[in-house]
């Protein structure tokens, strides 16, 4: 080609193509600097923060003080009793998450023809943000406007049932982030449902499956992948919540629903301790990492070689 | 091993017919194929002998016993499926074994049937490999070997090879013939392709919309087409049609249009007269000839050489393709004018109104 192109009289004027790297470059660079500005900035000045002791009154001030924040987490008792609430809620989140979500795509995979718009309408929940939800569900589990009052009433009887209760309003939190989030995964899980080729239950028909053994061995495995990006994702997320805790129950009743996102607003922002809720913030960093680390060690690795 | 008998099948799926009427047996030890186009009914009309589909109304019949209402499993059938389907996250071991997990066998026994099952169709090495790791011809050993492990009393294969490339389809082909005849197994074989009909079947059923056009030996089947569609369905290169009316003259019945005058022997000789009648040729039938009054007056189209012999596609005086075989290396310009004849008792003769072939009344 080169040799023609030499010889030609007057080759053609061309325009250069570029290689594929340059163009993955061009079309990514900026965003890598984005990132570097809006994630690796902030991270590095908390890092900065973390070793020190921040003051405002009598004007700004940054004392260092070594590794003394990182201790005094260890000897926190709201630090070890936040992390529980945030495992107690990431755990049940992920839980309830999968399996809504799960058992809405096996409904929406199943819909009769002509219901099959409702597929479509599922995923509306999903589109309220989490500050809406977090509204949303206060309203929905207090005493006097809730569903709980509407449902004893229904029966008969004219006490007041309050969902916020300190005992169960992790678990009453978790169902409603399992409403905003179930829907996604149903949708990402029926969109996987449908790759199944229907002849393969027609083989499980004719090797006498009971219905559990046809969900086992045809239905779930083309899922099982989904599902571990999915409890990765919503592990992340659910640990992660602060909009929606902050507008639904504020961190209460009285501190029962303090998760750590919740502890380390009030240390940083209303207490303003800056120094050692960003040295905080970096144990929750550590545990989402661990933890999603350790999901992807026990299922993610085997759903890999598959 | 059974006998399967169908009686007056009827399915339909709201105002769809998808099976009408059809009445079919299929011997013990035999190898049936279910030849159609898609949409014709044979996939279905599968389905219902296997009991994955109920019949709308109906009989199905395995020895003599009315299976209609039984599962697939009381059936004992086994099935293999297009592209050869096997559950992707078991090895080929466990989904052969999949077949046998209700049997009720002991584990040795069990073990004992699935090593035969995989030595018969040479899949041994392949058992502890996954779906896919298997190449398509493996699965579809593997496939097969599942199926033949439960001994069953019937084997239903829903074009499990086409999907597979050429080459590889035509040594299946044989293989499961081979397969069949030594397991003496009936097996109903089902496919739109009708060179692998007419290559496997002991014998074939044509389908169309959901009606059984015809059913007998492939000789049969291809000699004797029982309809127009039947005619131009099976065979490669295709059947020739050419139009005319039937006259009796001088007590002699003549094929005539404005390009032909023939005189019609054989077995349709004594067939009634009438307007309009299409005969059927079969392109090896016919030869290129000098130009007269028996002889079809062709234009040329296009000559496709297959190495032993050459087909000349023509324009025929009617407008329809005329295709005739000639000899190995034969040329001719396209456009060129032909002339080329056949013998009339070779010929079929159809009513366009029925699409069947003409009733003839004692033998010519």
């Amino acid at each position: 080609m080169a040799d023609t192109a030499r010889s030609a009289p007057s080759p053609p004027p061309r325009t250069a193509e570029i290689s594929t790297l340059s163009f993955a470059l061009i079309i990514s660079v900026p965003v890598l600097i984005f990132l570097l500005v809006v994630v690796a900035y902030p991270l590095a000045y908390a890092f900065y923060l973390s070793f020190h002791e921040i003051r405002f009154f009598g004007g700004y001030s940054a004392t260092w003080n070594g590794l003394a924040n990182y201790s005094k987490v260890f000897s926190d008792q709201s630090f070890w009793s936040s992390l529980g609430r945030t495992l107690r809620f990431t755990v049940e989140t992920v839980i309830l998450t999968l399996a809504v979500g799960l058992g809405l795509a096996l409904i929406l995979k199943h819909l009769p023809a002509k219901w099959r718009w409702l597929r479509a309408l599922i995923i509306l929940p999903w589109a309220v943000s989490p500050y809406g939800a977090g509204i949303f569900f206060t309203y929905l589990g207090r005493g006097q406007t809730g569903i709980g009052t509407a449902v004893a009433g229904w029966f008969g009887s004219d006490h007041t049932v309050n969902l916020i209760s300190a005992r169960f309003v992790v678990e009453y939190l978790a169902v409603g982030a399992a409403w905003n989030m179930a829907p996604l995964v149903a949708f990402f899980l029926l969109a996987n449902m449908l790759t199944t080729p229907a002849r393969l239950y027609d083989l499980a028909k004719i090797d006498q499956m009971s219905r559990l053994e046809t969900f086992w061995h045809v239905t779930l495995p083309p899922l099982r992948f989904t599902l571990f990006v999915f409890s990765c994702i919503t592990t992340v997320l659910a640990m992660k919540t602060f909009d929606y805790i902050f507008t639904a129950t504020q961190g209460g009743p009285g501190g029962a629903s303090a998760v750590l996102t919740y502890t380390l607003y009030k240390i940083s922002f209303v207490n303003l301790d800056l120094g050692y809720g960003a040295a905080m913030s970096f144990f929750l960093l550590a545990v989402i990492l661990g933890a999603t680390g350790l999901l992807y060690l026990l299922w993610g690795r085997k759903e890999e070689r598959q | 091993m059974a006998r399967i008998d169908l009686h007056n099948i009827v399915k339909t799926y709201g105002s769809h017919h998808a099976v009408e009427n059809l009445d079919m047996t299929i011997e013990d030890g035999e190898l049936l194929v279910l030849l159609g186009p898609s949409g014709c009914g044979k996939s279905t009309t599968m389905n219902m002998i296997a009991g994955l589909t109920e019949p709308t109304s109906g009989k199905i019949l395995f020895d003599g016993a009315d299976v209609t209402s039984h599962s697939p499993h009381q059936r004992n059938i086994a099935m293999v499926f297009q592209s050869s389907l096997l559950y992707p996250h078991l090895s080929a071991r466990d989904n052969i074994y999949m077949s046998l997990k209700r049997s009720g066998l002991s584990k040795q026994e069990i073990n004992a049937r699935i090593a035969h099952a995989a030595e018969t169709v040479d899949v041994t090495r392949l058992l502890d490999k996954m779906p896919s790791q298997l190449s398509g011809g493996e699965r579809q050993r593997v496939a097969t070997a599942k199926a033949i492990v439960r001994e069953p009393a019937g084997f239903l294969l829903d074009e499990p090879l086409s999907a597979l490339d050429a080459s590889l389809r035509l040594s299946l082909r044989a293989e499961l013939v081979n397969l069949q005849k030594r397991i003496r197994t009936t097996m109903i074989f089902v496919t739109h392709d009708q060179v692998e009909a007419m290559t496997m079947g002991d014998r074939i059923g044509v389908m169309r919309k959901g009606r059984l056009e015809q059913i007998g030996t492939p000789t049969d089947i291809y000699n004797r087409p029982a309809t127009l569609f039947v005619a131009g369905f099976v065979g490669v290169p295709p059947m020739n049609f050419l139009k005319g009316a039937l006259e009796k003259a001088d007590g002699r019945l003549w094929l005539t249009n404005p390009s032909l005058k023939m005189e019609i022997k054989g077995e349709f000789a004594n067939a009634a007269p009438q307007k309009e009648v299409i005969l059927g040729i079969r392109p090896h039938l016919m030869r290129l000839t000098e130009a007269g009054a028996s002889a079809l007056p062709l234009t040329v189209y296009a000559i496709e050489q297959l190495g032993n012999e050459a087909i000349v596609i023509c324009d025929g005086p009617d407008g329809g393709k005329i295709r005739v075989v000639a000899p190995a290396g034969f040329t001719a310009p396209v456009g060129a004018r032909l002339d080329a004849t056949f013998d009339s008792a070779a010929a079929r003769l159809y009513d366009p109104a029925s699409e069947r072939v003409l009733a003839v009344t004692g033998k010519a």
